[in-house]
């Protein structure tokens, strides 16, 4: 189990498309860790994303009131409100804004239980997260609405 | 404080009542010492012998008859070495020399093996036995039983071991995480910044194949615990009551009163390491929570609800004197994980592992007065 690449060159599929259309989906990443938010919001940016961070579940609040996202970002042990409240808040605010979960902490299936009982049904990613793995649910978790604008 | 121990010393001087074999004897004792002793040695609970100082056994109790499976007829006039193990037959002879030398001997811990080959582990004392005029003639060996202490010992130590070794994993993995994504994110960003014609470009690509490993490694260190031991079928009970065991002395010493009923009919196919960490756990922190005068009662039963079969285990919790939010805040992370950060790591492992078995857990708590609280955990672990 090598797991090393050899190829010098970045696959075709990783690079970003170049930025051709002004339409950036608005993507708010939220963390307490500024190091992952910061960087998390650097590499979204560089892919084609309108995207912002934010530090704590308030601060993430007014800067979702000021730009809406159509995307968060958010990780679940916050200091203050919960990832998991933050979601549910912005859920409320604008509904049709998309949420994708990430944690550290193993032991978060609960907090998921509760939401999930609360009718909010919001995907988990673990960290750490590639970022190309985490490209990629991006992209997906925002695909369908576009296609369904297009088609529409 | 040098008052203190002036008292203390004080106090120790004072002459104590008149107790012990002088006191509980009639006047005239109707027995000679000698008989008294001899009557003593029979009746032990220790294994006693005497042997010549060649190691030739001379006496031999009832105990020690019951202990290696030999009758007196058989040993006295035998040699020591008969239930000592081979390997250990010089160091037994040495101990009878540096006796004979006068050598004064401390109790030690070693082991003795019965008529069968079995090893028992023994407390042995080993005292000089002297003539008329004072010379070494012999030696008494008493010989007591702790094979029962090493094994609880033993299964101490593995338990702590198996609880520590998962709250280890589940804490470092935790914390390296955090740092974990942003080095990945960083070394990506790198990466995407260097042109691909570069050396640093295809340095960053392989660090980044190496993060990706060290991913690997700790998603399989936090489900470490989920690898360990085979799944056996077994009674739900033999897995609790083992545990029991291993913290019967400390929920003894805490002054902590348990209660069992075993009614599970069915065995269950589980790994048995991870319940006896599950139940290790809930007794180890149900050791620090509770007060002295707590109750903890266990009831495993074969439970058959209208979807699922399995075996339930209740315990139930009475605390006089604790509040309720302490309780319920000391088992919140097997009820739930509150706020993300846990107070007892081992408890949240404890719930994955048990949820991991597709067990299901309960955990509610009431104050039926002030002064009583009842502190249920439900856990109900369906077959198949």
């Amino acid at each position: 189990m090598s797991g090393r690449r050899t190829s010098p060159v970045a696959p075709l599929h990783e690079v970003p498309a170049a930025d051709t259309s002004a339409y950036r989906p608005v993507v708010l990443v939220v963390d307490d860790e500024s190091a992952i938010a910061d960087t998390l919001t650097e590499i979204l940016s560089r892919s084609g994303y309108a995207a912002t961070a934010a530090y704590d579940g308030t601060d993430a609040l007014e800067t979702a009131l000021l730009t809406p996202p159509e995307l968060l970002i958010t990780d679940v042990v916050l200091p203050g409100m919960s990832g998991i409240e933050l979601a549910i808040t912005i859920k409320r605010i604008f509904p049709d804004c998309k949420i994708l979960l990430f944690s550290g902490q193993a032991a978060t299936t609960d907090l998921l239980a509760n939401a999930k009982n609360a009718g909010h049904h919001f995907t988990l990613l673990n960290k750490p997260v590639h970022p190309k793995d985490l490209l990629a649910r991006v992209s997906s978790t925002l695909t369908p609405r576009e296609e369904r604008a297009l088609a529409g | 404080m040098a008052s203190v121990i002036a008292d203390f010393k004080r106090g120790g001087r004072k002459k104590e009542p008149q107790t012990g074999a002088d006191a509980v004897l009639p006047a005239k004792a109707r027995y000679s010492p000698a008989s008294l002793l001899a009557s003593i040695v029979e009746s032990s609970a220790d294994a006693i012998f005497s042997t010549d100082l060649s190691g030739k056994i001379t006496s031999w109790n009832e105990a020690a008859q019951q202990m290696f499976g030999f009758s007196a007829d058989r040993m006295v006039g035998q040699s020591l070495l008969r239930i000592v193990p081979a390997e250990q037959h010089t160091l037994a002879l040495h101990d009878l020399r540096r006796l004979e030398s006068g050598e004064k001997l401390e109790r030690f811990e070693t082991v003795r093996q019965t008529r069968d080959g079995q090893h028992v582990e023994v407390s042995m004392t080993i005292s000089p036995i002297k003539d008329a005029v004072g010379r070494i003639v012999g030696a008494a060996h008493l010989a007591h039983d702790i094979s029962g202490r090493k094994r609880m010992e033993r299964l101490l130590i593995r338990s702590e071991k198996l609880a520590a070794t998962g709250r280890m994993a589940a804490t470092v993995a935790h914390e390296i995480n955090n740092p974990l994504e942003s080095v990945l994110n960083l070394v990506y960003l790198a990466r995407r910044n260097s042109p691909p014609q570069e050396k640093a470009h295809s340095y960053l690509l392989s660090a980044e194949g190496e993060l990706d490993r060290v991913s690997q490694i700790i998603r399989r260190v936090l489900g470490y615990y989920s690898e360990t031991g085979r799944q056996d079928d077994v009674f739900l009970h033999e897995v609790l009551a083992e545990a029991l065991a291993v913290y019967q002395a400390q929920l003894h010493a805490n002054g902590i009163l348990v209660d069992c009923r075993y009614e599970d009919h069915r065995r269950i196919s589980i790994h048995w390491n991870e319940f006896a960490q599950v139940f290790s756990t809930i007794l180890a922190d149900s050791i620090q929570v509770l007060p002295r005068g707590a109750a903890l009662r266990f009831d495993v039963v074969d439970s058959r609800s209208a979807e699922q079969e399995g075996i339930e285990l209740a315990i139930r919790l009475r605390a006089p004197g604790l509040e309720r939010e302490v309780l319920d805040r000391a088992f919140a992370p097997l009820a739930a994980v509150q706020g993300g950060i846990t107070s007892s790591i081992g408890l949240s492992v404890a719930r994955e592992l048990l949820e991991k078995r597709g067990a299901q857990i309960q955990v509610s708590s009431s104050s039926s007065s002030s002064e009583v609280t009842d502190a249920q955990i439900c856990i109900f672990v369906p077959f198949a």
